[in-house]
């Protein structure tokens, strides 16, 4: 009996002492970055397009890099793709007209296969893009400007249509492009009056109105050059033209990725990329926990691998911040991404409850469950800092509330009203971290007088279900990152009344005839100075309707593995593959 | 003839044999008592059974260690009160937090006092394995016994039946029924009541859960009917309902109860998976599972938070197992040796 007892008191003993643990640690003010208000120029003159890209410092030709992500792409054609990951991949493999490149903290928008971001005369209805010598695709054959003009023609199919429609609109002047223009398969060539190829070098879109954005749009996937007898339709989803240093050796669905240089790639055109890996091997699977945990690790290939969009594990941040050994790996960057809690306008009609709701909402305690501040600071407006113009406004009542709630006045304010007990719907996302988000925000709630049904949802039909009209909801996590850096790719998209329907991104369903005629008078002036600064006096008079309740300024933590060098973070705020480089 | 078996089990070692020269006649003991003196006599069963009796103290009695302690689980003390949690939520001192206010410490994130959540949480887990023992035994045991008894066709069927369920892998079956189930009964923007989540959770492991009593008490039914003692009733005339009640049942209460006893362990670990993986019940009720679900993302944190419901379900599994196996040896000391 007694080898026995010894035995299970040992057992307990021990497990009570691996139990132990240390104490938590607040962050230090010094480790969080600024949040980035928009340092975005662009390169007119083309000084800053010409090749080759500038080495950075320590790199060293060599070896595989392991990205890891927790899904596959859901598009390989350029004109399909919408999504940040899948957007770095592919401007790593497919070079389009313009393109961003990240020198010293700043971000430039330079001509990629043009010669520099784009030339109008005419205030933005025409631009003129000459392609740069040189350039070649994947199997060697030039890349010419009737192939750019081909790929602008071909995503006015319905079929390709799935990508930003941003071009496609300017050009018809009316979001059904497709009745205006079906595509070259229908509809023969595209008319010399909206895009011309008068030779080999040179490509001119003409404009209905002035388009003062178009070198922002022009970086996005509809330019992607695509030759006409090579067009495999849908074929192109699978294996993409590409002319980028890197082009697909073989791709496993759902499972890897592999890409191998490019030898036709010429570094003297390209300002932008490097080559100094000999290959990708993308790996889709692990999930944001398990890629924390490896890269930390490092342990056999891991300390070539990366993260390639997942950012660090919150319930890790407290382990991996203070680790002085894992800390060098990681990236921590504001984002251009704003998260608000949209209300829907159509069901809480009265402006004294929404007030409420904002004075009530518990921004610090919602947070703490995402990461605390490396989340992201707490914003006051509903436009991000990135955005050109972007300027902190003070709303008394609305800009000025307690992150941590004051439940007394929102109580307060509601008996006013007369609304005391209001029901509040609140759309949360079914997963561990969002109920517990929507717990902290419930239980503020709460306390404040409002009775709140917490509705899970799934997370894979989140953003399906909550941009659906009659979602049933009346609160609910919304997150907006602009397309380019400018409020155009913003608020004519989510405070735009005309634009409500099933799968839009106005999912607060605000509709004020004042607003919509502001964005129409904003979008037609063609200083970006001058409408940055128009735009952010339309976010304060949206905020003062508070169709939303601001709560983030997103912040990243990306990781690298502890052999990588030359790692930074991209306008989509995804890893930058362009200057990764194995250090040893 | 019931007595006569009875005295076949109890052979093991009671005969209360006066030492001589002693004043009183040996006392008669029925088999309840013989089994209730073997029980006492095993140290390990005595143990086990007090810690088993602990814990449904503890869960039972939840609401009154609430008002002993002062504090509740539903609170998020370490969310309101700045200076407990850090800024990413994991508590400031040392060991998860404890300390003179909150015993076992606060939960990250949200800051809740961990000694409620767990206590709750007991509680939340071992009312449902209970309720869904007693139906699953009480289920089991008629459908084993008339499977048993009536032999033939039923006896085919409710074979069948028992394959087909068997078959089925319920905790996929519950994954995907649950969602469909609530959406039926919920008006749309309107939470899943607790009582709703509970009742479906008990419906679908009793649905699945009796299966294994059935087999086992329909196989002991077999070898039981056979005896002279049945045969002997059955031939002066006795009813079926008279033998099943009055001959069979009493020889079948020592299967039942450790098959009970030894079921409500399993059922606790089921509950706790199925929360665990997210559908068994969810925020904001306490529940054991989903406690040890969620320490594990703080395994490298605040690996104290994991401790406690997980040293606590290690005991409670073992001591319950123990018991089990005390119970058995008291009731048919033959059995496994």
């Amino acid at each position: 009996m007694k080898p026995k007892i010894i035995l299970g008191v040992s057992t307990v003993v021990m497990l009570v002492v691996a139990g132990c643990s240390a104490g938590g640690q607040n962050t230090s003010s010094a480790d969080a970055p600024k949040a980035e208000v928009s340092n975005v120029s662009v390169d007119k003159d083309g000084s800053q397009s010409k090749g080759p890209a500038a080495e950075i410092a320590g790199a060293r030709k060599g070896g595989i890099i392991t990205p890891l992500w927790r899904q596959d792409q859901t598009h390989y054609d350029p004109a399909q793709i919408q999504t940040s990951p899948d957007g770095t991949i592919s401007e790593l493999l497919e070079r389009r007209l313009t393109m961003y490149k990240n020198v010293d903290g700043k971000t430039v928008l330079v001509g990629d296969l043009a010669t520099n971001a784009g030339e109008t005369t005419d205030g933005g209805k025409t631009w003129k893009f000459t392609l740069k010598d040189g350039i070649k695709y994947a199997d060697g054959s030039p890349i010419v400007a009737a192939d750019v003009k081909y790929a602008v023609a071909r995503s006015f199919s319905t079929k390709y249509s799935r990508g930003f429609p941003y071009i496609q609109t300017w050009l018809a002047g009316t979001e059904e492009f497709s009745k205006f223009y079906p595509g070259p398969y229908e509809g023969g060539e595209l008319s010399n009056d909206k895009v011309e190829a008068p030779d080999a070098k040179t490509v001119i879109f003409k404009f209905p109105e002035p388009r003062t954005d178009l070198p922002f749009a022009a970086a996005l996937g509809t330019t992607v050059p695509v030759p006409q007898a090579k067009d495999t339709k849908e074929g192109l989803d699978q294996n993409p033209i590409t002319s980028g240093p890197y082009k697909i050796a073989s791709h496993e669905v759902d499972k890897s990725l592999t890409l191998v240089k490019n030898d036709q790639w010429d570094p003297n055109t390209d300002s932008i990329r490097h080559q100094y890996v000999d290959g990708f091997t993308f790996q889709f699977g692990p999930q944001i926990a398990e890629v924390t945990d490896r890269l930390s690790a490092s342990a056999g290939n891991d300390k070539n691998s990366t993260s390639l969009y997942a950012a660090v594990a919150p319930e890790r941040l407290d382990q991996v911040m203070n680790d002085p050994k894992v800390k060098p790996q990681i990236l921590d960057q504001a984002t251009s991404a704003s998260e608000v809690y949209s209300i829907n306008t159509q069901r809480i009609t009265d402006l004294k409850v929404r007030k409420a709701l904002l004075v009530a909402f518990p921004k610090e305690q919602a947070r703490k469950t995402k990461g605390g501040p490396y989340a992201g600071d707490f914003s006051t407006t509903l436009g991000s800092p990135a955005n050109a113009g972007w300027k902190k406004y003070d709303l008394p009542g609305i800009t000025d509330v307690n992150p941590m709630g004051d439940p007394e006045k929102a109580k307060q304010m509601l008996t006013e009203a007369g609304k005391l007990g209001q029901s509040i719907s609140l759309g949360y996302n079914q997963t561990p971290a969002g109920e517990k988000e929507g717990l902290a925000i419930a239980d503020g709630l709460e306390k404040a007088g409002f009775k709140v049904e917490k509705i899970p949802m799934q997370p894979k039909t989140f953003n399906d279900s909550r941009d659906t009209v009659n979602n049933n909801l009346d609160l609910y996590w919304s997150s907006w990152a602009a397309d380019w850096p400018t409020g155009v790719t913003v608020y004519p998209e989510i405070y735009d009344g005309r634009k409500i329907g099933d799968g839009r991104p106005n999912n607060s369903h605000f509709n004020d005839p004042a607003v919509n005629a502001e964005i129409d008078r904003i979008l037609k002036i063609t200083d970006i100075t001058e409408q940055g600064a128009e735009f952010m006096k339309l976010d304060q008079k949206i905020m003062e309707q508070v169709p939303a309740i601001p709560y983030i300024y997103t912040r990243r933590q990306l990781m690298t593995g502890a052999n990588i060098g030359g790692g930074s973070v991209d306008t989509h705020t995804v890893m930058n593959l362009n200057n990764l480089f194995i250090k040893s | 003839m019931s007595e006569l078996l009875s005295t076949e089990l109890s052979t093991g070692g009671i005969v209360d044999v006066a030492p001589a020269g002693s004043k009183k006649p040996p006392a008669g003991r029925s088999p309840g008592q013989l089994a209730w003196r073997r029980f006492r006599r095993d140290k390990a069963g005595i143990i086990s059974g007090s810690v088993v009796l602990f814990f449904f103290l503890v869960g039972l009695g939840a609401p009154v260690i609430s008002w002993l302690y002062g504090k509740d689980p539903d609170t998020h003390y370490g969310a309101d009160r700045p200076g407990l949690l850090s800024d990413t939520g994991i508590p400031l001192k040392p060991n998860g937090g404890i300390d003179g206010e909150f015993w076992f410490g606060l939960e990250p994130k949200l800051g809740r006092d961990v000694l409620m959540q767990l206590v709750y949480g007991i509680r939340t887990s071992l009312l449902i394995a209970l309720v869904v023992v007693a139906i699953v035994t009480a289920l089991g045991t008629v459908i084993g016994i008339a499977a048993g008894y009536l032999g033939g066709k039923a006896d085919y069927f409710i074979g069948r039946l028992i394959d087909v369920l068997l078959a089925i892998p319920s905790t996929l079956f519950y994954l995907a029924f649950m969602p469909v189930a609530l959406a039926l009964f919920i008006a749309p923007g309107k939470e899943a009541p607790v009582w709703l989540r509970s009742l479906s959770l008990v419906l679908v492991l009793s649905v699945f859960g009796w299966t294994r009593i059935a087999r086992l008490l329909r196989g002991q039914v077999l070898s039981l009917r056979e005896r002279e003692f049945v045969e002997a009733a059955r031939v002066s005339g006795a009813s079926s309902r008279r033998i099943i009640l009055k001959e069979l049942l009493p020889n079948l209460l020592t299967p039942i109860l450790v098959v009970a006893t030894l079921d409500v362990p399993a059922m606790v670990t089921t509950e706790a998976a199925l929360s665990y993986l997210g559908v068994g019940m969810v925020e904001p009720t306490p529940d054991w599972g989903r406690m040890i679900h969620d320490g594990g993302d703080y395994l490298t944190t605040d690996i104290t938070y994991l401790t406690f419901p997980g040293i606590a379900l290690i005991i409670f599994v073992v001591a319950f197992n123990l018991l089990g196996d005390s119970v058995r040896d008291a009731l048919d000391p033959k059995s496994h040796r």
